[in-house]
């Protein structure tokens, strides 16, 4: 009992008098100890290259969403394509050294000319970029599907 | 976001566009519907589209409202039909067939586009289920 620290003993022993608590033996004070950015981050499918590709899978299937929209609005008046770029921030994230957020992309309205009722989309071009965007969702999902399977390995004991 | 988010945007695709495929219909099976020429003619059915805003909302597509077209309709000679007037004319409804079908081809591929991106992106999500299997 004696070794306890002192938060614990004068919570537990009620007949301590008040007057002892200052006497009792007490946690030393420590600074915190500051976490390398690298150890907050989960340990399994935290690395940069996970987290490259999650990156990269939240930001095609925003690209997918806003594909699918365009298409819904294809004969909207007045709606104009939208475009989604996440490879910009991703590609600047990774040049400078950082571990990728998955803040997904910014969508952006498309410029080119309308036709008579003030609508952009294009179908063709639209069907081009779901299928671009579901091959390059399929490279995402194995790439880390990869990477899951070698945890697998690493994880096997015997 | 939605779970699904993609299927969701088709499906209000598929949903504007069938109701316009049902509009388009509505004004094809009544083209030939006769009425008296002190009566309204028959009066053309139009879907007005509205984008549902991507960013604040879920994006996709609604039909805001259905408005009608003319009620005037168009005189015919026809002084042996029953509804005819004094004069012989029926009321006929003032609708292009071409115009019909024209808008006809377009829903019904728009419909068919919408329908190409929920098999995508169910293929999409497929995938993405099984993820981490091995």
């Amino acid at each position: 009992m004696k070794e306890l620290h002192g938060q614990h003993h004068f919570a537990t022993d009620r007949r301590t008098p008040h007057s002892l608590a200052s006497a009792l033996p007490r946690t030393p004070e420590v600074d915190r100890v500051l976490l390398h950015p690298s150890a907050t981050r989960p340990m399994i499918g935290g690395d940069v290259t996970s987290m490259a590709w999650k990156a990269a899978l939240s930001g095609l299937s925003q690209r997918q969403r806003v594909t699918a929209d365009n298409i819904a609005n294809i004969n909207t008046p007045g709606f104009l394509a939208g475009r989604v770029d996440f490879e910009s921030s991703l590609r600047g994230q990774l040049l400078s050294g950082d571990t990728p957020q998955i803040t997904g992309g910014t969508v952006a309205r498309s410029l080119e000319p309308t036709n008579t009722n003030g609508n952009n989309v294009i179908l063709d071009q639209e069907t081009l970029i779901a299928t671009e965007t579901g091959l390059r969702y399929q490279l995402a999902l194995n790439a880390l599907d990869g990477k899951y399977n070698n945890l697998r390995v690493a994880l096997r004991t015997q | 976001m939605a779970l699904f988010g993609t299927l969701g945007i088709a499906g209000s695709g598929l949903i504007a566009n069938r109701k316009w495929l049902d509009a388009v219909s509505d004004n094809i099976s009544n083209i030939n519907t006769v009425r008296r020429t002190d009566e309204d003619a028959f009066q053309e059915r139009f879907v007005v589209a509205q984008a549902v805003d991507y960013g604040s909302g879920t994006g996709g597509v609604r039909v805001a409202r259905a408005e009608f077209g003319s009620a005037e309709g168009r005189m015919v000679y026809e002084p042996n039909h029953p509804l005819a007037d004094a004069e012989g004319y029926v009321k006929y409804p003032d609708i292009d067939l071409g115009d019909q079908m024209t808008q006809m081809m377009i829903a019904q591929r728009a419909y068919q586009a919408n329908l190409a991106i929920v098999e995508r992106s169910t293929n999409m999500y497929q995938a993405a289920l099984q993820l981490g299997r091995g």
